[in-house]
Protein backbone atom coordinates (compact mmCIF):
# COMPACT_ATOMS: atom_id res chain seq x y z
CA UNK A 1 0.00 0.00 0.00
CA UNK A 2 2.58 2.65 1.26
CA UNK A 3 4.96 1.58 -1.94
CA UNK A 4 2.20 2.21 -4.42
CA UNK A 5 1.63 5.47 -3.26
CA UNK A 6 5.59 5.80 -2.97
CA UNK A 7 5.23 4.74 -6.73
CA UNK A 8 1.96 7.00 -7.62
CA UNK A 9 4.14 10.46 -5.91
CA UNK A 10 7.27 9.00 -7.69
CA UNK A 11 5.86 9.53 -11.55
CA UNK A 12 4.99 13.51 -10.78
CA UNK A 13 8.91 13.77 -10.18
CA UNK A 14 11.37 14.10 -12.18
CA UNK A 15 13.73 11.39 -13.17
CA UNK A 16 16.76 11.74 -10.93
CA UNK A 17 14.38 12.30 -8.12
CA UNK A 18 13.09 9.15 -8.14
CA UNK A 19 16.28 7.40 -8.05
CA UNK A 20 17.28 5.84 -4.54
CA UNK A 21 19.87 7.59 -2.52
CA UNK A 22 22.50 4.72 -2.56
CA UNK A 23 22.59 5.03 -6.13
CA UNK A 24 23.04 9.12 -6.32
CA UNK A 25 25.68 8.32 -3.83
CA UNK A 26 27.30 5.98 -5.88
CA UNK A 27 27.10 8.20 -9.20
CA UNK A 28 28.60 11.04 -6.70
CA UNK A 29 31.38 9.10 -5.84
CA UNK A 30 32.01 7.11 -9.16
CA UNK A 31 31.75 10.87 -10.77
CA UNK A 32 33.80 12.67 -8.51
CA UNK A 33 36.64 9.90 -7.56
CA UNK A 34 37.42 10.01 -11.77
CA UNK A 35 37.06 13.62 -12.06
CA UNK A 36 40.43 14.09 -9.43
CA UNK A 37 42.64 11.58 -12.04
CA UNK A 38 41.58 13.30 -15.02
CA UNK A 39 44.16 15.57 -16.86
CA UNK A 40 42.92 15.32 -20.18
CA UNK A 41 40.89 18.93 -20.51
CA UNK A 42 38.37 16.80 -23.25
CA UNK A 43 37.61 14.23 -21.02
CA UNK A 44 36.51 16.37 -18.35
CA UNK A 45 34.59 18.24 -20.95
CA UNK A 46 33.13 15.12 -21.34
CA UNK A 47 32.29 14.10 -17.97
CA UNK A 48 31.00 17.60 -17.35
CA UNK A 49 28.55 17.73 -19.87
CA UNK A 50 27.04 13.60 -18.52
CA UNK A 51 27.15 15.05 -14.51
CA UNK A 52 25.66 18.70 -16.38
CA UNK A 53 22.45 16.74 -17.64
CA UNK A 54 21.82 14.86 -14.62
CA UNK A 55 21.65 17.94 -12.61
CA UNK A 56 19.61 19.81 -15.14
CA UNK A 57 17.79 16.83 -15.59
CA UNK A 58 15.60 18.09 -11.98
CA UNK A 59 14.49 21.55 -14.16
CA UNK A 60 16.24 23.60 -10.95
CA UNK A 61 17.84 25.98 -13.08
CA UNK A 62 18.42 28.94 -10.04
CA UNK A 63 20.27 26.76 -7.91
CA UNK A 64 22.93 25.91 -10.51
CA UNK A 65 23.26 29.04 -12.23
CA UNK A 66 23.99 30.41 -8.56
CA UNK A 67 26.43 27.74 -7.96
CA UNK A 68 28.34 28.31 -11.05
CA UNK A 69 28.10 31.71 -10.38
CA UNK A 70 29.79 31.23 -7.07
CA UNK A 71 32.41 29.05 -8.31
CA UNK A 72 33.38 31.50 -11.03
CA UNK A 73 33.59 34.27 -8.67
CA UNK A 74 35.64 32.30 -6.05
CA UNK A 75 38.25 31.26 -8.83
CA UNK A 76 38.66 34.80 -9.83
CA UNK A 77 39.05 35.96 -6.67
CA UNK A 78 42.17 33.52 -6.73
CA UNK A 79 43.42 34.98 -10.03
CA UNK A 80 43.26 38.27 -8.27
CA UNK A 81 45.73 37.02 -5.18
CA UNK A 82 49.00 36.93 -7.47
CA UNK A 83 49.05 40.43 -8.27
CA UNK A 84 47.51 41.56 -4.89
CA UNK A 85 50.65 39.16 -3.42
CA UNK A 86 52.93 40.85 -6.33
CA UNK A 87 51.84 44.48 -5.24
CA UNK A 88 52.23 43.38 -1.49
CA UNK A 89 55.68 41.70 -1.48
CA UNK A 90 56.83 45.10 -3.29
CA UNK A 91 55.48 47.40 -0.89
CA UNK A 92 57.05 45.54 2.07
CA UNK A 93 60.37 44.82 0.19
CA UNK A 94 62.41 47.61 2.21
CA UNK A 95 61.02 47.04 5.78
CA UNK A 96 61.51 43.29 5.66
CA UNK A 97 64.66 41.36 5.75
CA UNK A 98 66.68 41.26 2.09
CA UNK A 99 66.44 37.43 1.54
CA UNK A 100 63.19 37.19 2.93
CA UNK A 101 62.28 39.46 0.19
CA UNK A 102 63.93 37.82 -2.38
CA UNK A 103 62.08 34.33 -1.44
CA UNK A 104 58.80 36.04 -1.48
CA UNK A 105 59.84 37.76 -5.23
CA UNK A 106 60.61 34.47 -6.13
CA UNK A 107 57.76 32.70 -5.15
CA UNK A 108 55.39 35.44 -6.83
CA UNK A 109 57.87 35.44 -10.22
CA UNK A 110 57.31 30.93 -10.12
CA UNK A 111 53.24 31.58 -9.63
CA UNK A 112 53.38 34.65 -12.12
CA UNK A 113 54.76 32.14 -14.70
CA UNK A 114 52.12 29.81 -14.79
CA UNK A 115 49.67 30.66 -17.51
CA UNK A 116 46.16 31.59 -16.91
CA UNK A 117 44.44 29.18 -18.99
CA UNK A 118 45.74 26.64 -16.42
CA UNK A 119 42.34 27.54 -14.20
CA UNK A 120 40.36 25.49 -16.85
CA UNK A 121 41.70 21.69 -15.55
CA UNK A 122 40.33 22.62 -11.67
CA UNK A 123 37.61 24.39 -12.65
CA UNK A 124 36.62 21.64 -14.69
CA UNK A 125 37.20 19.22 -11.80
CA UNK A 126 35.73 21.58 -9.15
CA UNK A 127 32.24 21.39 -11.22
CA UNK A 128 31.99 17.58 -11.88
CA UNK A 129 31.73 17.93 -7.97
CA UNK A 130 29.45 20.34 -7.83
CA UNK A 131 27.00 19.05 -10.15
CA UNK A 132 26.72 15.90 -8.33
CA UNK A 133 26.58 16.94 -5.02
CA UNK A 134 23.61 19.77 -6.81
CA UNK A 135 21.40 16.62 -7.48
CA UNK A 136 22.19 14.95 -4.75
CA UNK A 137 21.23 17.62 -2.34
CA UNK A 138 18.30 19.57 -4.45
CA UNK A 139 16.67 15.89 -4.15
CA UNK A 140 17.64 15.10 -0.24
CA UNK A 141 14.80 14.14 2.17
CA UNK A 142 15.95 13.43 5.63
CA UNK A 143 12.95 10.96 6.20
CA UNK A 144 14.18 8.88 3.16
CA UNK A 145 17.92 9.43 4.56
CA UNK A 146 17.04 7.89 8.30
CA UNK A 147 15.33 4.83 6.49
CA UNK A 148 18.28 4.13 3.66
CA UNK A 149 20.50 3.95 6.28
CA UNK A 150 18.32 1.70 8.91
CA UNK A 151 18.07 -0.81 5.41
CA UNK A 152 21.91 -0.26 5.17
CA UNK A 153 22.28 -1.93 8.66
CA UNK A 154 25.14 0.31 9.09
CA UNK A 155 26.85 -0.11 12.60
CA UNK A 156 25.68 1.80 15.85
CA UNK A 157 28.74 4.27 15.91
CA UNK A 158 27.68 5.31 12.36
CA UNK A 159 24.09 5.41 12.66
CA UNK A 160 23.59 7.20 16.03
CA UNK A 161 25.86 9.83 15.32
CA UNK A 162 24.21 10.19 11.61
CA UNK A 163 20.30 10.06 12.63
CA UNK A 164 21.40 12.70 15.59
CA UNK A 165 22.64 14.96 12.97
CA UNK A 166 19.38 14.98 10.48
CA UNK A 167 17.25 15.46 13.56
CA UNK A 168 18.88 18.16 14.88
CA UNK A 169 19.10 20.24 11.69
CA UNK A 170 15.38 21.69 12.21
CA UNK A 171 15.72 22.47 15.96
CA UNK A 172 18.75 24.00 14.97
CA UNK A 173 16.97 26.49 12.28
CA UNK A 174 13.70 26.59 14.83
CA UNK A 175 16.41 28.04 17.82
CA UNK A 176 18.19 30.38 15.60
CA UNK A 177 15.32 32.07 14.45
CA UNK A 178 13.79 32.01 18.06
CA UNK A 179 17.44 33.78 18.51
CA UNK A 180 16.94 36.01 15.78
CA UNK A 181 13.44 37.31 17.49
CA UNK A 182 14.80 37.94 20.80
CA UNK A 183 17.35 40.36 19.23
CA UNK A 184 14.93 41.94 17.56
CA UNK A 185 13.15 42.57 20.49
CA UNK A 186 16.24 43.95 22.31
CA UNK A 187 16.55 46.10 19.30
CA UNK A 188 19.60 44.33 18.18
CA UNK A 189 20.87 42.86 14.49
CA UNK A 190 21.79 39.93 13.64
CA UNK A 191 24.18 40.90 10.63
CA UNK A 192 27.97 40.82 9.51
CA UNK A 193 27.90 44.42 10.83
CA UNK A 194 27.39 43.75 14.05
CA UNK A 195 29.30 40.43 14.29
CA UNK A 196 32.73 42.54 13.35
CA UNK A 197 31.59 45.63 15.34
CA UNK A 198 30.90 44.22 18.51
CA UNK A 199 32.14 39.96 18.37
CA UNK A 200 31.81 39.57 22.11
CA UNK A 201 28.04 40.94 22.37
CA UNK A 202 27.69 38.06 19.45
CA UNK A 203 29.01 35.47 21.57
CA UNK A 204 27.12 36.65 24.27
CA UNK A 205 23.61 36.69 22.50
CA UNK A 206 23.97 34.46 19.65
CA UNK A 207 26.83 31.39 20.43
CA UNK A 208 26.65 31.21 24.28
CA UNK A 209 23.00 30.49 24.17
CA UNK A 210 22.77 28.26 21.10
CA UNK A 211 25.86 26.17 22.88
CA UNK A 212 23.66 25.77 26.24
CA UNK A 213 20.62 24.98 23.96
CA UNK A 214 22.52 22.23 22.10
CA UNK A 215 23.84 20.47 25.23
CA UNK A 216 20.30 20.53 26.58
CA UNK A 217 19.10 18.86 22.98
CA UNK A 218 21.72 16.56 23.59
CA UNK A 219 20.58 15.30 27.03
CA UNK A 220 16.94 15.05 25.68
CA UNK A 221 18.09 13.15 22.73
CA UNK A 222 19.95 11.03 24.59
CA UNK A 223 16.92 10.39 26.95
CA UNK A 224 15.06 9.52 23.56
CA UNK A 225 17.63 6.97 22.07
CA UNK A 226 17.71 5.62 25.56
CA UNK A 227 13.52 5.12 25.83
CA UNK A 228 13.62 3.90 22.20
CA UNK A 229 16.39 1.56 22.79
CA UNK A 230 18.14 2.64 19.41
CA UNK A 231 21.71 1.65 20.17
CA UNK A 232 21.20 -1.44 21.81
CA UNK A 233 22.17 -3.28 18.23
CA UNK A 234 18.62 -4.38 18.04
CA UNK A 235 16.45 -4.26 14.72
CA UNK A 236 14.71 -1.28 13.48
CA UNK A 237 11.67 -1.78 10.83
CA UNK A 238 10.88 0.63 8.24
CA UNK A 239 7.14 1.77 7.46
CA UNK A 240 8.63 2.10 3.80
CA UNK A 241 10.71 0.03 2.08
CA UNK A 242 13.26 1.57 -0.27
CA UNK A 243 14.52 -0.93 -2.81
CA UNK A 244 16.77 -0.70 -5.58
CA UNK A 245 14.99 -1.21 -8.56
CA UNK A 246 15.59 -1.38 -12.16
CA UNK A 247 15.79 2.14 -13.11
CA UNK A 248 18.47 2.64 -10.52
CA UNK A 249 19.97 -0.62 -11.61
CA UNK A 250 19.89 0.80 -15.23
CA UNK A 251 21.72 4.14 -14.04
CA UNK A 252 23.96 2.10 -12.56
CA UNK A 253 25.00 0.09 -15.47
CA UNK A 254 25.21 3.43 -17.74
CA UNK A 255 27.39 4.97 -14.90
CA UNK A 256 29.91 1.93 -14.90
CA UNK A 257 30.20 2.11 -18.42
CA UNK A 258 30.77 5.71 -18.91
CA UNK A 259 33.44 5.66 -16.10
CA UNK A 260 34.77 2.61 -17.96
CA UNK A 261 35.03 4.43 -21.35
CA UNK A 262 36.52 7.34 -19.51
CA UNK A 263 38.86 5.46 -17.94
CA UNK A 264 39.87 3.71 -20.89
CA UNK A 265 40.39 6.78 -23.27
CA UNK A 266 42.63 8.67 -20.36
CA UNK A 267 45.01 6.05 -21.23
CA UNK A 268 44.06 5.93 -25.60
CA UNK A 269 44.26 9.10 -26.33
CA UNK A 270 47.00 11.43 -27.06
CA UNK A 271 47.84 14.23 -24.75
CA UNK A 272 46.28 17.64 -25.50
CA UNK A 273 48.23 20.61 -26.90
CA UNK A 274 50.52 22.54 -24.82
CA UNK A 275 49.06 25.49 -26.23
CA UNK A 276 45.92 25.20 -25.10
CA UNK A 277 46.80 24.44 -21.57
CA UNK A 278 49.31 27.06 -21.06
CA UNK B 1 0.17 -22.08 37.84
CA UNK B 2 1.77 -18.83 37.53
CA UNK B 3 3.73 -17.82 33.58
CA UNK B 4 6.91 -15.55 34.68
CA UNK B 5 7.07 -12.68 33.90
CA UNK B 6 8.96 -11.05 31.02
CA UNK B 7 12.23 -9.03 31.56
CA UNK B 8 13.78 -6.55 29.53
CA UNK B 9 17.19 -7.56 28.64
CA UNK B 10 19.82 -5.77 29.81
CA UNK B 11 21.24 -2.74 28.12
CA UNK B 12 24.48 -4.23 26.50
CA UNK B 13 27.40 -2.08 27.17
CA UNK B 14 29.51 -0.05 24.88
CA UNK B 15 32.62 1.65 24.77
CA UNK B 16 31.10 4.20 23.16
CA UNK B 17 27.80 4.90 24.87
CA UNK B 18 25.01 6.18 23.39
CA UNK B 19 25.30 9.64 24.91
CA UNK B 20 28.78 9.96 23.64
CA UNK B 21 27.83 9.35 19.99
CA UNK B 22 24.31 11.22 20.53
CA UNK B 23 26.90 14.40 21.45
CA UNK B 24 29.45 13.70 18.68
CA UNK B 25 26.60 13.53 15.74
CA UNK B 26 25.18 16.59 17.40
CA UNK B 27 28.13 18.55 17.56
CA UNK B 28 29.71 17.59 14.42
CA UNK B 29 25.97 19.05 12.96
CA UNK B 30 26.46 22.13 14.65
CA UNK B 31 29.78 23.04 13.83
CA UNK B 32 28.89 22.05 10.49
CA UNK B 33 25.70 24.75 10.56
CA UNK B 34 27.32 27.32 12.36
CA UNK B 35 29.82 27.33 9.75
CA UNK B 36 27.50 28.00 7.45
CA UNK B 37 25.67 30.43 9.37
CA UNK B 38 28.40 32.37 9.60
CA UNK B 39 29.68 31.76 6.05
CA UNK B 40 25.87 32.98 5.03
CA UNK B 41 26.08 35.87 7.41
CA UNK B 42 29.40 37.22 6.66
CA UNK B 43 28.51 37.09 2.87
CA UNK B 44 30.86 34.57 1.26
CA UNK B 45 34.10 33.77 1.61
CA UNK B 46 35.97 36.76 3.54
CA UNK B 47 38.71 36.60 5.29
CA UNK B 48 36.96 38.35 8.34
CA UNK B 49 34.21 35.54 8.37
CA UNK B 50 36.97 32.97 8.04
CA UNK B 51 39.26 34.12 10.82
CA UNK B 52 35.53 34.29 13.37
CA UNK B 53 34.32 30.75 11.81
CA UNK B 54 37.16 28.56 12.32
CA UNK B 55 37.83 30.45 15.69
CA UNK B 56 34.34 28.79 16.24
CA UNK B 57 34.51 25.73 15.30
CA UNK B 58 37.63 25.19 17.04
CA UNK B 59 35.72 26.53 20.91
CA UNK B 60 32.80 23.69 19.96
CA UNK B 61 35.09 21.12 19.38
CA UNK B 62 37.23 21.76 22.80
CA UNK B 63 33.55 21.88 24.27
CA UNK B 64 32.88 18.45 22.33
CA UNK B 65 36.51 17.34 23.90
CA UNK B 66 35.78 18.44 27.62
CA UNK B 67 31.63 16.68 27.48
CA UNK B 68 32.64 13.37 26.30
CA UNK B 69 36.46 13.10 27.84
CA UNK B 70 37.03 9.36 26.54
CA UNK B 71 40.50 7.99 24.86
CA UNK B 72 39.35 8.41 20.69
CA UNK B 73 36.78 11.13 20.46
CA UNK B 74 38.85 12.64 17.93
CA UNK B 75 38.97 10.35 16.08
CA UNK B 76 35.13 9.60 16.24
CA UNK B 77 34.45 12.67 15.61
CA UNK B 78 36.58 12.65 12.55
CA UNK B 79 34.96 9.28 11.49
CA UNK B 80 31.67 10.65 11.59
CA UNK B 81 32.60 14.11 9.82
CA UNK B 82 33.65 11.91 6.98
CA UNK B 83 31.18 9.69 6.94
CA UNK B 84 28.53 12.70 6.69
CA UNK B 85 30.79 14.20 4.12
CA UNK B 86 30.34 10.81 2.07
CA UNK B 87 26.63 10.84 2.78
CA UNK B 88 25.71 14.48 2.33
CA UNK B 89 27.73 14.49 -1.06
CA UNK B 90 29.49 11.37 -2.04
CA UNK B 91 32.85 13.56 -2.01
CA UNK B 92 36.12 12.76 -2.80
CA UNK B 93 36.86 13.56 0.99
CA UNK B 94 36.45 9.72 1.65
CA UNK B 95 39.92 9.10 0.21
CA UNK B 96 41.77 11.75 3.15
CA UNK B 97 39.71 9.49 5.68
CA UNK B 98 42.88 7.21 6.64
CA UNK B 99 45.04 10.49 7.16
CA UNK B 100 42.48 12.70 8.70
CA UNK B 101 42.21 9.47 11.33
CA UNK B 102 45.62 9.18 11.45
CA UNK B 103 45.68 13.01 12.66
CA UNK B 104 43.04 12.70 14.96
CA UNK B 105 44.85 9.69 16.79
CA UNK B 106 47.95 11.74 16.92
CA UNK B 107 45.92 14.46 17.98
CA UNK B 108 44.09 12.15 20.77
CA UNK B 109 47.79 10.10 21.74
CA UNK B 110 48.85 13.88 22.52
CA UNK B 111 45.67 14.85 24.87
CA UNK B 112 46.12 11.62 26.62
CA UNK B 113 50.26 12.40 27.19
CA UNK B 114 49.90 16.02 28.15
CA UNK B 115 47.68 15.43 30.73
CA UNK B 116 44.68 13.58 30.06
CA UNK B 117 41.19 14.78 28.91
CA UNK B 118 40.11 16.54 32.08
CA UNK B 119 42.57 18.88 31.80
CA UNK B 120 41.56 21.86 29.64
CA UNK B 121 44.97 22.88 28.64
CA UNK B 122 45.95 19.21 27.48
CA UNK B 123 42.36 18.99 25.59
CA UNK B 124 43.69 23.03 23.88
CA UNK B 125 46.95 21.67 23.05
CA UNK B 126 45.37 19.08 21.63
CA UNK B 127 42.39 19.89 19.39
CA UNK B 128 44.88 22.63 17.65
CA UNK B 129 47.42 20.01 16.77
CA UNK B 130 44.73 18.71 15.34
CA UNK B 131 43.55 21.56 13.63
CA UNK B 132 47.10 21.97 11.96
CA UNK B 133 46.93 18.62 10.65
CA UNK B 134 43.88 18.38 8.97
CA UNK B 135 44.26 21.79 7.24
CA UNK B 136 47.88 20.36 6.37
CA UNK B 137 45.73 17.60 4.65
CA UNK B 138 43.02 19.85 3.44
CA UNK B 139 46.27 21.56 1.68
CA UNK B 140 47.50 18.71 -0.11
CA UNK B 141 44.09 17.50 -1.36
CA UNK B 142 43.70 21.10 -2.89
CA UNK B 143 47.01 20.63 -4.27
CA UNK B 144 46.11 17.06 -5.84
CA UNK B 145 42.52 18.84 -7.12
CA UNK B 146 44.44 21.92 -8.48
CA UNK B 147 47.75 20.84 -9.34
CA UNK B 148 47.83 23.03 -12.69
CA UNK B 149 47.44 26.15 -11.66
CA UNK B 150 49.84 27.11 -8.00
CA UNK B 151 48.36 30.38 -8.49
CA UNK B 152 45.10 28.55 -6.71
CA UNK B 153 47.22 26.23 -4.37
CA UNK B 154 48.79 29.04 -3.03
CA UNK B 155 45.59 31.47 -2.71
CA UNK B 156 44.20 28.18 -0.71
CA UNK B 157 47.20 28.21 1.58
CA UNK B 158 46.52 31.71 2.26
CA UNK B 159 43.42 31.04 3.11
CA UNK B 160 43.79 28.07 5.34
CA UNK B 161 46.66 30.06 7.14
CA UNK B 162 44.42 32.79 7.99
CA UNK B 163 41.42 29.71 9.35
CA UNK B 164 43.95 28.38 11.32
CA UNK B 165 45.26 31.77 13.11
CA UNK B 166 41.38 32.41 13.94
CA UNK B 167 41.44 28.65 15.33
CA UNK B 168 44.51 29.63 17.24
CA UNK B 169 43.93 33.34 18.14
CA UNK B 170 39.96 33.16 18.51
CA UNK B 171 38.96 29.42 19.08
CA UNK B 172 41.26 28.12 21.91
CA UNK B 173 40.61 31.05 24.49
CA UNK B 174 37.39 31.16 23.56
CA UNK B 175 37.04 27.33 24.19
CA UNK B 176 38.65 27.70 27.78
CA UNK B 177 36.14 30.33 28.57
CA UNK B 178 33.14 28.00 27.46
CA UNK B 179 34.34 25.36 29.14
CA UNK B 180 34.94 26.93 32.29
CA UNK B 181 31.64 28.41 32.00
CA UNK B 182 29.72 25.66 31.07
CA UNK B 183 31.06 23.50 34.01
CA UNK B 184 30.62 26.40 36.42
CA UNK B 185 27.00 26.15 35.19
CA UNK B 186 26.78 22.11 35.15
CA UNK B 187 26.69 21.34 31.45
CA UNK B 188 29.82 19.71 31.75
CA UNK B 189 30.23 17.47 34.55
CA UNK B 190 32.82 16.51 36.46
CA UNK B 191 32.86 12.86 37.03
Amino acid sequence: MIQKRIDSENTKKPFVATLDMRTKLLISLAASSTSIFLNDWRLLVALNALTFVYVLSLRRFKPVAVMYAATALMLGFAFCFIPAFVWFVNAIAGSVPAQIADGFRRLASILDEQGFATVLLPFLRISVSMNVFLAFGLTFDNQEFISVMRKMRLARIVFIPLMICCRFVPSFVDDIRQLYESLRVRRRKMNFLSLVAAPMQFLRYVVVPVCVRTLRIADNLVLMCEVRRIGCSERCICAAEHKIRSRDWSVLVFTFCAAAVIWTLKFILPAPAETFVH
Amino acid sequence: MSVPAKTVPALKKFYWTTEHLVLVGIFSALIRLSSLAIGLVGGGPNPISLFIRNGLTTALLIVLVCRVRKFGVLCLYCFVNVVISFFMSGSIMIFLAPANLLAALLSDLIISAAGGYKNTLSVLAGVAMYDLFSRVISLSLSFLVMRENLQLVAAGAVMIILGYCGSVLVGLPAGYKFVKELRHAGLIREE
